[in-house]
């Protein structure tokens, strides 16, 4: 028995492998996402971390079959062994939002004005699930007041204005978690929230993963956020993973050298009185026409020639695995200090 | 929403006070004897004449003290009597408004069920032959003036009835004079009068109402809260009728409110074109003989039209939009 679930909790809930989605544009072809790979096992919890235009959310929003019609795809995406990519429309909207739900960036614009937060959560149980319009909105208070809504009996009437940010954000966590999915998928859940407000949802997203024990997916460009709840992580840069591993193995000896400019540019309280933060020099590059070999070359503190012509493939350093041709270095470094 | 309701009523009731001086002022700051001034005059004696006319007419008394007995009456329910052919002016408005009322309904609820139809489907299946289509001809009738798309409307009527052996259309009136038929035969000679005259209309209108739901969809379906609505998995269809055309219907409802005067000049034309005996040739015919009563009248019954139209507007907007009941 105990074998069984072992090996059950080996195959990823989701598997993303060679992922590449160009946008054509006027200008040319947009190469949003250029190769990325990666795993997410139950009740894990995944960030994916980076800066804007690095392809985060174009990967998660491929997973779920809602990016533009003129998106090409390519590559595999696969939920439990079943090809996302090659589902149809029908068998596509009966895995979204029951086996893999979403949280967006901004809960301001991302609820429907003119519907009340409650029917909003209650529409999606009553797609998924075949039940009566009272169980589906006796859920819905009950989804509330799981995400930590005061008074659900009467805020499931209100319409999304009359909720602040944190409040929406939370309704739509609720929403997302209302059919108990598989795999949870947040694309910037704080970014839009006061600073007083994210730690709060980050909590309640921890909660209610916790709940329906899914596997929970976070993209952020905040750090903090992924030193909280992330188990792993995966760094990308200009569309490709740049590093990935065990989140507190990466932000103790991170093995490329944009991991090390990211978590040198965030303000620590213990580091020594006096010590400067380093942000990163110069700008990503222009997805129309990324540089040859590798991508954050020219803003690298350790490129050699050599990372202007050959792209360095993700390989294994340490417990890890880095996209960089100066890894071990990176690595070896940061044991010393 | 009760006090939404309440609010808006009480705004509407201010605005129709204002409806009121209007109407009494465009009018009123007129000389309505200015010919006979000239002519009586030039004439010995003249003068007196003059005096008389005026003090007969009430204009020897100021302008505010006119206005204010000229409102008390309208209070009574009398707005005077036509100085042409001695009718009241209310039994006047009546007849005319109920010719008027039928075109402008049945042209408003097409055009503005065509156009939301219309619309949606071109935004949903944007730059398919049905978009390019209605595009080209919401152009192309947008562009026409009313009277001249009357005119082509009423010769290819005609054709259409020669070829056809029979009258089904209509050209002349907005029924068939000494018709003795029974209640569906009644019925059945208004249709076929008011088919042309509305489709005028209803196609100028249509022209205007598909493109602006047209992008008022497109700009909907890209929004943030119909990404959310795929995410959760509700199927397309539903998306549209559920989440999207809701809020699609808001500038709509907007643009209908802000559009019917617009429409009810066009119903002038229209009239006067198909030789209707509605609000149009009314206010033609009390324009041409100086008849200050019915020019009053006719005034601040459009007025209250659109006061009345705005209202249920507004009403209608606050039902749809929860943010708007609130406000």
């Amino acid at each position: 028995m105990t074998g069984q679930t072992s090996s059950r909790a080996e195959i990823p809930v989701l598997s993303v492998r060679d992922l590449e989605v160009t946008f054509p544009t006027p200008d040319g072809d947009v190469q949003a996402v250029r190769s990325v790979g990666w795993d997410v096992y139950e009740g894990e919890v995944l960030a994916i971390a980076g800066e804007s235009g690095s392809g985060k959310s174009v990967s998660v929003m491929a997973a779920m079959g809602l990016l533009p019609a003129t998106a090409q795809v390519s590559g595999s995406i696969a939920y439990r062994g079943r090809d996302v990519l090659a589902m149809s429309d029908k068998d596509l909207e009966r895995l979204r939002g029951s086996s893999i739900s979403m949280v967006f960036q901004d809960p301001m614009t991302s609820l429907n004005p003119v519907m009340a937060v409650g029917a909003q959560i209650a529409e999606g149980v009553r797609i998924h699930q075949r039940v009566n319009s009272r169980t589906a909105r006796s859920k819905a208070v009950e989804l509330l007041d799981l995400v930590g809504i005061p008074n659900p009996s009467q805020r499931v009437d209100s319409y999304p204005h009359e909720l602040s940010g944190g409040m929406r954000q939370r309704a739509m966590i609720a929403m997302a978690i209302a059919n108990d999915p598989d795999l949870l998928i947040a694309d910037e859940p704080t970014t839009a929230l006061d600073v007083t407000i994210q730690a709060q949802v980050i909590d309640v997203l921890e909660r209610a993963r916790e709940a329906t024990g899914s596997a929970l997916v976070i993209i952020t460009h905040d750090l903090g956020v992924v030193a909280r709840i992330a188990h792993r992580i995966l760094v990308m840069y200009a569309g490709r993973a740049a590093e990935t591993g065990i989140a507190d193995g990466v932000f103790e000896r991170p093995s490329h050298p944009y991991t090390a400019g990211l978590l040198g540019s965030i303000p620590r309280l213990d580091a020594p009185k006096g010590t400067r933060l380093m942000p990163i020099e110069g700008a990503p590059p222009s997805m129309l026409a990324p540089p040859p070999g590798c991508a954050f070359a020219p803003r690298c503190p350790r490129a050699t020639p050599l990372c202007s012509q050959e792209i360095p493939e993700l390989r294994p350093i340490g417990n890890q695995e880095s996209a960089c041709h100066h890894g071990e270095d990176q690595y070896n470094e940061a044991e010393d200090v | 929403m009760l006090g939404f309701a309440t609010r808006k009523l009480l705004i509407s009731i201010v605005v129709l006070f204002f409806a009121t001086l209007v109407a009494f002022l465009l009018v009123a700051t007129v000389d309505p004897i200015a010919e006979q001034r000239v002519f009586l005059l030039s004439q010995p004696g003249g003068a007196e004449q003059v005096q008389r006319l005026e003090a007969s007419l009430g204009l020897d008394k100021p302008l505010i003290e006119r206005y204010g007995s000229w409102l008390g009456d309208l209070f009574a329910g009398n707005m005077g009597a036509s100085t042409d052919n001695g009718r009241a002016v209310t039994t006047l408005l009546g007849e005319a408004i109920s010719v008027t009322m039928r075109l402008v309904i049945a042209a408003t609820v097409v055009s503005v069920i065509l156009g939301v139809a219309v619309g949606v489907v071109s935004a949903v299946r944007q730059y398919g032959a049905f978009d390019n289509i209605s595009t080209f001809f919401a152009f192309l009738f947008f562009a026409m003036p009313v009277f001249w798309l009357g005119a082509v409307l009423k010769d290819l009527g005609i054709r259409f009835n020669d070829w056809w052996g029979r009258r089904i259309f209509f050209t002349i009136g907005e029924q068939s004079p000494r018709l003795e038929a029974d209640f569906w035969g009644t019925w059945a000679d208004r249709a076929g009068h008011i088919i042309l005259p509305a489709l005028t209309l209803v196609l100028i209108q249509l022209a205007a109402t598909s493109r602006f739901q047209r992008s008022a969809m497109l700009d909907v379906l890209e929004s943030d809260y119909i990404r959310t609505a795929r995410a959760k998995g509700v199927p397309r269809r539903r998306i549209i009728t559920h989440h999207a055309l809701r809020n699609a219907l808001l500038p709509v409802v907007s643009f209908t409110g802000l559009t019917f005067g617009t429409l009810i000049g066009g119903t002038v034309v229209t009239e006067v074109v198909f030789n209707w005996k509605g609000m149009g040739r009314l206010f033609l015919e009390s324009l041409l003989n100086g008849d200050v009563a019915v020019t009053q009248g006719w005034l601040l019954a459009v007025g209250i039209s659109v006061i009345v139209v705005n209202l249920l507007t507004d009403l209608t907007y606050g039902f749809l939009d929860p943010r708007v009941r609130d406000g």
